[in-house]
């Protein structure tokens, strides 16, 4: 039960999203654009957020594009993580996208709302902070643009106030050449918050990418860690307790697991998965 | 074939599936108002201040009801909790404020708009915390409370909300006459009974006084009971309705939301009102299931036998102490496990913390002191390099000897735990608990530890069964006890058929209880509706088969005893074709000329526990039930001793369940506990911060076990010792899965990781914590 009361919206394009979004603004609401809703939901019960109207995008074509075209994958934000999985057009993006929450809840959440939630983990973001190519359609009032990851991305997706994904994109190229792995560790149980997700890709001449999520308050990728990952000199052991070296943040203590216990788990998982990307051919 | 051993699906089990069994939610009447609780932001803080004035103007809002407008003290044993928090709050989560509102959402809204000014205190956050010198006080006023149920022995000026001790043999002068002693501490925290259906009840009272409760309940004649007393009403002018209940575990034999919803419907003028949880404030300001901290010390000869036991219990009761001074007794009786020991001191202390406040939760304290005693007894095994199942076998309980608190054992109340053991070798497949290597780092292993358990029940409890008899012979059976899973009703249906012989089909059961028509039943509780209804229908079903006969015998001009009964007739003895269908009876008999008599058949029976007493307050002597339910419980691991990691392969159970009604029900009980206390060993477990705040009140956060993370297979068998005065001999199983499953968890891990586990929950981290400490 929601005891907030709440206007709907349903925006049929872009133009009209943002307009609804000045128009609320303007006369002193409170709106908030609105995928799946799980976040909305979940804390609008217990009256963690302050809002009064929700603009629905679900209906608006651009944001559930889901497509391989001209070399470019292109997912729309308002795919659900279901549709992103079961089309597997990126596996990378399946693999990590597949392990958020319950399939239940997945059947729900979007793709723009992971990469876009107020959580720490936003597991769905790290194919793209480790794809060079990964590009991020943006609309807000100043129109539609199309910018680099890389750009946008400081801890979280930068956006500014009235401004929603449409999409993201990236090179086939880029996605589909390197061998990938994923893994979700968490306390104990296969559903669950992570302690920490991991993603390792190593393209043909062997340099390593990784992105982590879990780890402290938002997801992030190193070109540190990823040189200290690429050293093919040193065993996978010694490179993962180097890579631990060079993380952005010290690993967060909560009610999931401590620190110290974080950092085990990453080690180990980290040198597995390099041990397993570089032993099989 | 009888019905007593055969499976049969519960009666309610397709209206359940398909949606259509009733919930006390399920049922709204037009104009219903609702309640919704204000939750302390504090965990120990005076109240200075609460604002209720914004609350107020929202329209839709009816009352804001605090502390100040009530003043009533309640508690089953002792009375030491205010409904809403008055002066100071004692746990975070605590009800402060209730606003009656046209609508949930508008009582929510104005919930979210009452400000409270606290002046902090320092919050009692362990049971170290509690018992330390000059610790805080959750309550000044300890030892000044009403005992409204002794025995309670509070210790003014501490934490101490009582004490229980059992004293036997003398330990003291046994100790040195052992070859090999061992030690161990044990830690539990809190856990959420995790019931899927939150708490909820509906309060009115009409206009000729008469209070009409419905809520989701085990313990509707304890409601009534309670809120006559509290309020001063007549006990019949105070009905309680409870429906199906969607699970309880013991959360729901507590009173509380029940007397906030009759306060909140007199509050406006005695009209409907409901309040309906939320998952998060049946987790944070309705009752868990307690912490323990444990020490106990076991001294035995080289040949396994034990010799003398020490052991110390500090309950984490939280705030206030409900039912706790039953289990801490409880736990004394049992404080053994199913073993001899000639030499026993223990001591079990109820303390009081700043955390939210515990009541029963399935085994009443067995579980926590299971694993305490049964971790202690793997320790012994390991240092004595005996088979784990040898050594509890040596020592198990026999007819003839006495439990802790002196009662004696016979086959009857006592059951066998070795043949129970003989066949858990089997079932699982014993390896002696030898650790197997299955891979470069990984092993798989076995764990045992072995339950008893009685009711614990006050001595005075009764129950109590109706039988009406249709114009087809059939039968409606009303009972005292509330259905919220076990297949309660069902079961008092197979014992009135099996004692009519009639088919089952024959049977209808009152599924709701009201306690206004259903005969009174104590509570349903401590795995005793089989005992307990079983013998009140066995009483009313002969009741019936009386009248039956007598009725018959005018008829047939005969003498009733030439009687006998089957096939749905009487008839007599040597000539069976001189019969009568219970059909032409059950309405009263009617002559072909027109003229009857008798009446409609209605049969009454009772049942009342016999030959228990309260315990000694200094010896602890004194019989706490009527019998004991003896099991072991095997767990197999595979454990990656590089990460930690583990996955449950088997959980077994061997239980002497006197005799088996309905085995299909019997099976689902015993997995279903298995599964409850493995999730409770493995991931469950409260946290709460520094300052006290209940950090996980959702199921995002407070883990329990999700269907595809249970143990790959579950294993059951029964031993069948009759109990001599059950029904049929069946003797209780209800809570049994849970007890010792998660002990034997603990005790294959610990032999995988090669380092004691005596804390719960045993993740991973857990598992790695404890091997780093110990290198």
């Amino acid at each position: 039960m929601i005891p907030l009361s709440l206007r709907y919206y349903r925006a049929d394009s872009v133009d009209e999203a943002l307009e609804l979004f000045h128009k609320i603004s303007h006369e002193h609401g409170k709106p908030i654009f609105y995928g799946g809703g799980t976040e909305i939901l979940t804390r609008a019960r217990v009256q963690d957020i302050d809002v009064d109207a929700v603009i629905d995008l679900k209906g608006i074509p651009a944001l559930k594009i889901h497509q391989d075209k001209g070399g470019r994958l292109e997912f729309g934000a308002a795919l659900h993580l279901t549709d992103v999985a079961e089309k597997n057009l990126w596996p990378l993006l399946t693999a990590t996208a597949d392990r958020v929450a319950d399939h239940t809840s997945r059947g729900q959440i979007t793709l723009g709302g992971n990469l876009l939630s107020i959580l720490p983990y936003r597991e769905a973001i790290l194919p793209f902070l480790i794809s060079d190519s990964a590009t991020a359609r943006v609309a807000g009032p100043n129109g539609v643009r199309t910018r680099p990851f890389s750009e946008l991305f400081d801890e979280t997706l930068r956006l500014s106030p009235g401004e929603f994904l449409i999409s993201a994109g990236v090179d086939q190229d880029e996605a589909l050449g390197p061998r990938f792995k994923s893994r979700k560790m968490t306390r104990i149980d296969w559903i669950d918050y992570p302690l920490v997700t991991v993603v390792v890709t190593r393209n043909p001449r062997g340099a390593i990418r990784a992105a982590f999520s879990g780890w402290t308050t938002y997801p992030f990728s190193s070109p540190r860690i990823d040189r200290a990952l690429s050293d093919g000199k040193r065993s996978p052991e010694e490179r993962a307790k180097e890579a631990l070296h060079h993380m952005p943040a010290p690993a967060v203590s909560d009610i999931h697991g401590s620190r110290e216990y974080r950092e085990f788990v990453t080690e180990y998982t980290l040198a597995g998965m390099l041990r397993e990307l570089e032993d099989t051919p | 074939m009888s019905i007593i051993g055969t499976s049969v699906q519960r009666k309610e089990a397709r209206n359940k599936v398909s949606g259509r069994a009733r919930y006390t939610n399920d049922l709204t009447i037009p104009g219903t108002w609702h309640a919704v609780v204000v939750p302390a932001r504090q965990a120990h803080a005076h109240i200075l201040s609460i604002d209720t004035e914004k609350a107020k103007q929202i329209a839709g809002v009816k009352a804001v009801i605090t502390g100040d407008d009530v003043s009533v003290l309640t508690g089953d044993v002792i009375e030491d909790r205010p409904p809403l928090a008055k002066d100071k709050v004692r746990y975070w989560g605590e009800p402060i404020a209730l606003i009656v509102a046209r609508d949930e959402a508008t009582a929510q809204r104005a919930a979210g708009m009452i400000t409270v000014r606290y002046r902090p205190l320092p919050v009692i956050n362990s049971i170290g915390d509690g018992i330390a010198d000059n610790a805080a006080l959750v309550h000044e006023k300890n030892g000044g409370y009403k005992v409204a149920t002794p025995p309670a022995y509070p210790k003014k000026q501490t934490n101490i909300a009582d004490e229980a001790n059992v004293e036997k043999g003398d330990v003291e002068r046994a100790w040195p006459g052992s070859d090999i002693t061992v030690d161990i501490h044990v830690s539990l925290p809190q856990i959420d009974h995790a019931a899927m259906e939150p708490r909820v009840a509906k309060a009115e009272i009409l206009p000729d006084g008469r209070v009409l409760i419905h809520c989701s309940s085990q313990a509707p004649f304890e409601v009534r009971k309670l809120i006559a007393k509290y309020f001063k009403l007549n006990p019949g002018q105070v009905v309680v309705e409870v429906p199906l209940v969607g699970g309880a575990f013991g959360g729901k034999s507590s009173v509380q939301l029940e007397v906030l919803a009759y306060i909140a419907s007199k509050a406006v003028g005695g009209r409907v009102v409901k309040i309906v949880n939320t998952r998060e404030t049946d987790m944070a300001s309705c009752p868990g299931g307690m912490g323990l901290e444990a020490d106990i010390s076991l001294a035995a000869r080289q040949d396994g036998h034990l010799l003398a036991a020490k052991m110390r219990f500090y309950m984490d009761i939280g705030a206030y102490t409900d039912s706790a001074p039953r289990v801490a007794r409880a736990i004394a009786a049992q404080c053994t496990g199913p073993y001899h020991i000639a030499n026993l001191h223990t001591d079990v202390f109820c303390v009081y913390t700043n955390h939210t406040y515990t009541t029963a939760l399935r085994g009443f304290g067995h579980m926590p002191m299971t694993f305490a005693v049964e971790r202690a007894m793997d320790e012994l095994a390991q240092k004595l390099n005996m088979d784990p199942l040898r050594l509890r076998e040596i020592n198990a309980l026999k007819p003839g000897q006495l439990t802790p608190t002196k009662a004696r054992l016979t086959e009857s109340n006592l059951g066998h735990l070795p043949l129970t053991i003989y066949k858990m070798r089997e079932l699982i497949g014993w390896k002696q608990g030898k650790v197997e290597r299955v891979g470069e780092h990984r092993v798989r292993v076995q764990g045992v530890a072995a339950f008893w358990k009685t009711s614990s029940s006050p001595p005075n409890a009764i129950s109590g069964a109706i039988i009406t008899m249709n114009s087809d012979g059939s039968v409606n059976l009303s009972i005292g006890a509330v259905e919220f899973g076990p297949a309660t009703k069902t079961t008092a249906a197979q014992i009135l058929a099996a004692q009519l012989r009639i088919p089952l089909d024959k049977v209808f059961v009152h599924e709701d209880v009201n306690t206004h028509v259903d005969p009174e039943h104590w509570k349903t509780v401590a795995s005793m509706s089989t005992y307990m209804v079983g013998r009140a229908v066995i009483d009313a079903a002969n009741d019936i088969i009386n009248q039956l006969k007598s009725l018959g015998a005018a008829v047939l001009r005969c003498s009733p005893d030439d009687l006998d009964f089957g096939d749905e007739k009487v008839y007599v003895r040597d000539d069976p074709s001189i019969a009568l269908k219970f059909s032409q009876l059950a309405l009263g008999y009617k002559y072909k000329e027109g003229d009857s008599i008798g009446g409609q058949l209605i049969g009454r029976g009772r049942f009342m526990i016999r030959h228990l007493n309260l315990l000694d307050q200094q010896t602890g002597k004194g019989r706490p039930g009527p019998a004991w339910t003896v099991g072991v419980q095997a767990v197999e691991v595979e454990y990656d001793q590089n990460t930690h990691q583990y996955r449950i392969l088997k959980a077994a159970s061997v239980v002497d369940a006197g005799r088996v009604i309905n085995p299909a029900a019997a099976r689902g009980q015993l997995m279903g506990g298995m599964n409850m206390g493995l999730g409770v060993a493995s991931r469950e477990g409260i946290h709460y911060g520094h300052d006290g705040q209940f950090l996980n009140n959702q199921f995002r956060s407070y883990r329990v076990m999700r269907v595809g993370e249970q143990a790959d297979e579950y294993l059951i068998d029964f031993v069948e010792t009759p109990q001599i005065d059950a029904p049929f001999g069946a003797r209780p199983l209800g809570e049994h899965g849970i007890l010792a499953i998660g002990a034997a968890l603990a005790n294959a891990l610990s032999r995988a990781a090669g380092v004691p586990l005596n804390t719960l929950p045993i993740t991973p981290e857990a598992i790695w914590r404890a091997r780093r400490h110990q290198s």
